[in-house]
């Protein structure tokens, strides 16, 4: 059973204000130790660098996008079973459909809130506390 | 300490950002080479529809949606920015700036503000049908999505696979005593499946006694991705007699331990 304060979360946008409203809705369920990345490439290097919980990651990046992002991190040996959840938006259906067949945990559609978010994250990791 | 209003500010500071993008790349969009532009104006509106997403502006979002799907179709190829086209984009260019005003002096758009060129866009997709429900709700579109969330292991990790076609066929210069060993390390990285082609093996009166004669064909399954399971075939079987295929898009219910 994590424990929120203990969980070390990815959050992965090129938008400034999406990734500070996600780090919000995070910081509302309790996580405290956060990192942020502006697209794939500079999480990929994150993640290969950071001991992680778990990615939170926006598809549509500059560089290297999301799903490029979660085939690096499952063909990457050491990180490869890393927890991942898609963030997702109006019309990405398909996204999700590719996105599950790569390997991704969960997916969460924008906009989404913070029992939405515990929700979709919980059911990977188990019950938050 | 950043408040929901102060990121809301910041979206909207994104947002003219993206929409000047939008600007110049429709003055640059020409039918000899859409592609790079074509993708920066997709990336422009996606960004907005991706913050309007965030923020809860479902106005926006449904209308950006529409107008990068045309895009979306332009830097693929699909459809030509022809000076009628780029018309009508630069029609929605309008639309989508007028919503993003409206949200953020928190107006409500009128009633089929955006139904003209919304329209003109859909007309370029398809004819006019409309790429998505837009009765639905964003969370709603997903409802009938086959997808059950994958469970992180007690070791905090998650257990996924990739299915690739494997095919052996034993060398024909020389007896292959390489078989078992190249085996032994496909199986330490993945389950394989194979099946003896016994349709391509020769009859006893055309075999040569030096050789042998083994064809085989079937799948690993593997955490692996290609280039990795490529690069330990090329440092492991130098005879080249192992095939690594195509990954194979299988239901994921079928690459369960």
């Amino acid at each position: 059973m994590p424990n929120a304060a203990a969980l070390k979360v990815l959050i992965v946008d090129d938008q400034y204000s999406v990734r500070q409203m996600t780090r919000l809705v995070l910081e509302k369920i309790g996580v405290r130790l956060i990192h942020e990345a502006e697209n794939g490439q500079e999480a990929f290097n994150t993640a290969v660098a950071q001991p992680l919980d778990i990615i939170i990651s926006d598809f549509n990046m500059p560089q290297m996008d999301g799903m490029g992002l979660l085939r690096a991190v499952r063909g990457h040996q050491a990180i490869r079973k890393l927890p991942f959840i898609l963030i997702t938006g109006r019309g990405d259906r398909e996204l999700v459909v590719k996105a599950a067949q790569a390997g991704v945990n969960n997916y969460v559609v924008k906009p989404f809130d913070e029992a939405t978010l515990r929700q979709k994250m919980e059911a990977v990791l188990g019950r938050i506390h | 300490m950043t408040t929901i209003d102060d990121l809301r500010q910041t979206f909207f500071e994104e947002s003219a950002e993206g929409l000047a993008a939008i600007n110049t790349g429709l003055g640059g969009l020409t039918e000899a080479s859409p592609g790079e532009t074509a993708n920066t104006i997709f990336r422009a509106i996606h960004s907005i529809k991706g913050g309007a997403g965030i923020f809860g502006f479902a106005g926006l979002v449904e209308f950006a949606h529409v107008f990068e799907t045309v895009l979306d179709q332009v830097r693929h190829g699909k459809i030509a920015p022809s000076p009628q086209v780029v018309a009508v984009l630069r029609q929605a260019e309008q639309t989508l700036a007028a919503l993003v005003t409206m949200a953020q002096s928190r107006e409500q758009a009128p009633a089929q503000f955006d139904a003209d060129s919304r329209a003109a866009l859909t007309q370029l997709v398809n004819g006019g049908a409309s790429a998505n429900d837009a009765t639905k709700s964003d969370a709603a579109e997903f409802d009938d999505i086959d997808f059950e969330p994958i469970r992180a292991n007690d070791d905090g990790a998650a257990t996924q696979a990739r299915r690739f076609n494997l095919a052996y066929r034993s060398p024909q210069a020389r007896y292959d005593d390489n078989f078992t060993v190249v085996l032994k390390v496909l199986r330490a990285v993945g389950r394989v499946q194979l099946q003896l082609d016994l349709d391509a093996i020769p009859t006893l009166e055309q075999c040569d006694p030096r050789r042998a004669y083994i064809v085989c064909n079937g799948t690993i399954d593997s955490d692996l991705a290609a280039p990795q399971l490529h690069d330990i075939l090329s440092a492991i079987d130098p005879s080249e007699a192992w095939r690594l295929g195509d990954e194979i898009t299988a239901p994921r219910d079928q690459y369960a331990q």
